[in-house]
């Protein structure tokens, strides 16, 4: 018999949470209860993990071995909550509550929910024959994927924020990662053991095993300018895959250039910084020692929490700042700002979290650092002209313009890997007149802010006490989040795709990518395309604040790129439009359904406007408020809007939508 | 965890103002030069020795804000062949307001109130008049450091001098004069390194 054939295959530890639990329980231990005319079970490995992964009071069945020992604890780990989630008196939710998407109504019958009836003999007899084949993973998710999307991890209203898909992969995940990192007990003692002295052993691992939560990020320090530098990207789509590679049982979340790993506490990321290195790339990392019950993915949270307060305090400055007379402002600045950001409440409130957090640094249960490859002292010049790390020792010619540059060799080497985005080169030999540059940012601390305040919201709706203590957001609902953030900036791109052409847009990376347009009105349809996908997939952020931010530059095909990346690569705000030479847009995400139904359709009454505010800003907005003008009534929309959205973003859009 | 640096220092604390500022970082694709949006040690203590030729001084900077940027594009001229080059645009900021901590030696304790010096490049071309205004004197006592973002670069053979000690370092290179011909890249931490520092030096917000 193979390896494979031997495994428990944790992926399918909870298959039985597809039949109904009005039939037995999920782990088969009281199969077949009252059905009849069903199969009997063959034992295979694949039905210990099923019938062992429990050891509770409730289940008589408990781990018979090291592997569904294993397979208990990453069952946990792997839940959506702490299980401390009870809403009483309510039935249960069979069907998937998406924080940022919930369904439009709950459903309490399992049946209802996965669309087949769950206490069919037929049904059961087609699952109990699966497994008792000893199937593959890829089987088991090819055949009932669909289902497992669907259904719940845990039915329990509150607990239901998560799919079985999601907990089946990641269980399977941390299984794999605890399976050689948990010291190695025998099996015959497990055959020996009580009941309770396995609980008990778990209960100890549970509570004494330390793992290490780590959120690293990659960067490059190279500034690319030509379209070839643009293959950094294709670099650091390749780093993160060698990352993954070397570490198939730790990466928990993927960003556009950050992840989120779970390793044992003596990792050095030594394997890391030899992939980065050969790139002349380096990462930062931040990490925080936890034990396996309270897996929380998230190492910084006290500077979440007071990035969070500071955010408050910026915007109780702002109320109290806007009550003093223009006039008088200045003078009350200094006193403002000490009353709020000194001696306020939230002010003592962060004080307390970063003593705490010192002390956690003190006594090493966090940390952060950088890795680099090689840093020498000092480099005679000449330094690279890109990355300005390295000793240039190679000369690049442009044959076209006659330029020399001096490059390292590293970054020599991925300029000469070609043109990885062949329409961006073609775009440039054409003329183009502009490319867009698009990128979407997921910010990971905003993201857990915001999912916190949304679980908070439904235990509040369900009636659950104490809604903020216990909403904790745990890996399962990021990965659960995972699967729609891909959706979105798949259907992001694919919508692009149909209304420009697929020769018109350049993927350089699933969350960046860049688009030939005509006309500078194409950012108007390119925020219409965004809005109505973010509103599809996450419209629930859209009531309180988005982690999803949108950055979209507009140049000419021939602008210096390194100028349109260091605005791409920090967005302040949620939205934010730049259009080189014209000016910005800045918005909340909740803002765009509004903006972007101003009403200017006028062009010469927008090419007016526009000319004014180059001669000069003021007598722009002034003419806007001049009833002697005699475009006033006209300009009542433009009027609207700046007291809705800035005088500076309606002109940036006025210059857009004149164009 | 290493313990804290438990010095006392002093620096005397100014008040930067420049109507055009461009700190060039190098140029790029040989037409573009943009600028940074800090003061590196490097510039303000070259500035600072140049204008009262002094050896020992040491000083950082920081914006702390710009109105807007702007782009001059210029051509320079080969004065043998005299033919111009290709033309350069560079990015430059428009009515800058920042810091700049001195640190108190022998040879910076009788700086003046007010320092008329320029800074950064395109000197010829009217570009980094900048006046200094002390506005006092920081010191620093034992253990009084902050942590957060670094606001400025700095070599690493001065971190000492300004008590800064990396968490989470951003590495780069500044280039150190050797001579009036010759230079050298130096190690440095730049902006955005975590760091425990005096609070001048830390980005008011984490």
């Amino acid at each position: 018999m193979n390896k494979n054939a031997q495994s428990i295959k944790p992926e399918m530890h909870d298959i039985g949470k597809l039949i109904d639990s009005f039939l037995f329980k999920h782990n088969f231990e009281d199969y077949p209860g009252k059905l009849s005319g069903v199969p009997e079970i063959k034992q295979n490995p694949v039905w210990e993990g099923i019938i062992q992964h429990h050891c509770t009071e409730r289940d008589k069945e408990y781990p018979k071995s090291f592997s569904t020992f294993v397979l208990s604890i990453a069952d946990s780990v792997a839940s959506a909550t702490s299980r401390h989630v009870e809403a009483r008196g309510k039935p249960p939710r069979y069907n998937v509550y998406k924080l940022w998407r919930p369904p439009a109504k709950c459903v309490n019958d399992l049946s209802e929910a996965i669309g087949v009836n769950a206490r069919s003999p037929k049904w059961v007899s087609n699952i109990v024959n699966f497994v008792n084949k000893n199937p593959s993973v890829e089987e088991f998710f090819k055949i009932f994927g669909k289902f497992l999307k669907i259904r719940a991890e845990d039915a329990t209203p509150g607990s239901n924020i998560t799919s079985l898909w999601t907990h089946s992969k990641l269980t399977a995940l941390i299984y794999n990662f605890l399976l050689g990192y948990l010291e190695k007990v025998s099996d015959e003692w497990f055959k020996i053991a009580a009941k309770e002295d396995i609980k008990d052993y778990i209960r100890k691992i549970q509570k004494n095993t330390n793992i290490k939560i780590v959120r690293i990020k990659i960067n490059f320090p190279q500034n690319p300018v030509r379209v070839r530098d643009l293959n950094v990207f294709d670099v650091l789509k390749e780093i993160k895959s060698e990352i993954l590679e070397k570490y198939p049982n730790n990466v928990l979340f993927i960003g556009f250039d950050e992840m989120l790993m779970i390793t044992p506490i003596n990792e050095n990321f030594e394997e890391i910084r030899k992939i980065v290195a050969r790139y002349g790339f380096w990462v930062e990392f931040t990490e925080r020692i936890q034990n396996l019950d309270q897996p929380y993915p998230d190492p910084e949270k006290p500077i979440r929490q007071i990035k969070r307060l500071q955010r408050i305090q910026q915007k109780e400055f702002e109320r109290q700042m806007a009550k003093i007379p223009p006039n008088k402002r200045r003078l009350a600045e200094e006193g403002v700002r000490k009353a709020v950001f000194e001696k306020g409440k939230l002010a003592k409130e962060i004080n307390r979290i970063k003593a705490e957090y010192f002390e956690e640094v003190k006594r090493g249960v966090c940390g952060k650092s950088s890795i680099y490859a090689e840093l020498p002292e000092k480099i005679d010049p000449p330094i690279c002209e890109l990355c300005q790390m390295k000793k240039a020792s190679e000369r690049w010619e442009d044959v076209e313009s006659g330029i020399t540059e001096l490059l390292c060799t590293d970054c020599f080497n991925i300029r000469k890997r070609g043109a990885k985005f062949p329409k961006l080169d073609d775009w440039e030999k054409e003329g183009a007149d502009r490319v867009l540059w698009i990128k979407i940012h997921l910010d990971m601390n905003e993201l857990i802010n915001v999912l916190e305040e949304l679980y908070a919201e439904y235990l509040r709706e369900l009636g659950i006490g104490e809604p903020e203590k216990r909403a904790e957001i745990r890996f399962s609902v990021l990965s659960e989040f995972d699967w729609d953030y891909r959706e979105f900036l798949e259907k992001f791109k694919r919508n692009i795709i149909e209304k420009f052409g697929g020769d018109n847009v350049q993927e350089i990376l699933e969350e960046f990518i860049s688009v030939r347009i005509d006309s500078l009105r194409d950012i108007r349809t390119m925020l219409g395309i965004f809005n109505t996908v973010f509103t599809e997939v996450f419209p629930k952020f859209k009531e309180k604040y988005s982690p999803i931010k949108l950055g979209i530059v507009c140049a000419g095909v021939k602008h210096p790129f390194l100028e349109c990346w260091r605005i791409l690569s920090n967005l302040r705000t949620e939205v934010k439009v730049a259009v080189i030479g014209k000016g910005e847009i800045n918005l909340n995400i909740s803002q765009l359904d509004e903006f972007l139904e101003i009403n200017v359709r006028n062009k010469a009454l927008l090419h007016k406007f526009t000319s004014l505010s180059e001669i000069s800003h003021r007598l722009a907005e002034v003419t806007l408020y001049d009833r002697e003008d005699r475009d006033y009534r006209r300009y009542k929309s433009l009027r609207e809007a700046v007291k809705k959205f800035g005088f500076q973003n309606v002109l940036t859009y006025a210059k857009i939508m004149g164009d | 965890m290493q313990k804290l640096w438990v010095i006392d220092m002093e620096y005397f604390h100014y008040e930067l103002h420049s109507e055009t500022l461009c700190i060039g970082e190098r140029i790029k694709k040989g037409t573009f030069r943009p600028t940074i949006e800090t003061i590196p040690y490097t510039q303000i203590s070259g500035a600072l020795k140049a204008y009262f030729g002094r050896q020992e001084v040491h000083a950082v900077g920081s914006i702390v804000e710009y109105e807007s940027k702007d782009y001059f594009t210029y051509s320079p001229r080969n004065r043998i062949t005299n033919v111009s080059k290709i033309p350069i645009t560079t990015e430059y900021l428009i009515n800058v307001r920042g810091n700049v901590y001195i640190l108190k030696n022998k040879e910076t304790e009788d700086f003046p109130d007010e320092i008329e010096i320029k800074l950064g490049a395109m000197r010829t071309k009217g570009f980094g008049y900048t006046i200094l205004r002390k506005k006092g004197l920081v010191e620093v006592r034992n253990g009084q450091l902050d942590f957060g973002k670094l606001n400025t670069r700095i070599p690493i053979e001065h971190l000492d001098k300004f008590l800064i000690k990396p968490v989470k370092p951003q590495y780069g290179y500044l280039i150190k004069p050797l001579s009036l011909s010759k230079a050298v890249y130096v190690l440095s931490l730049f902006e955005g390194s975590e760091v425990y520092a005096p609070g001048f030096l830390i980005e008011k917000r984490w």
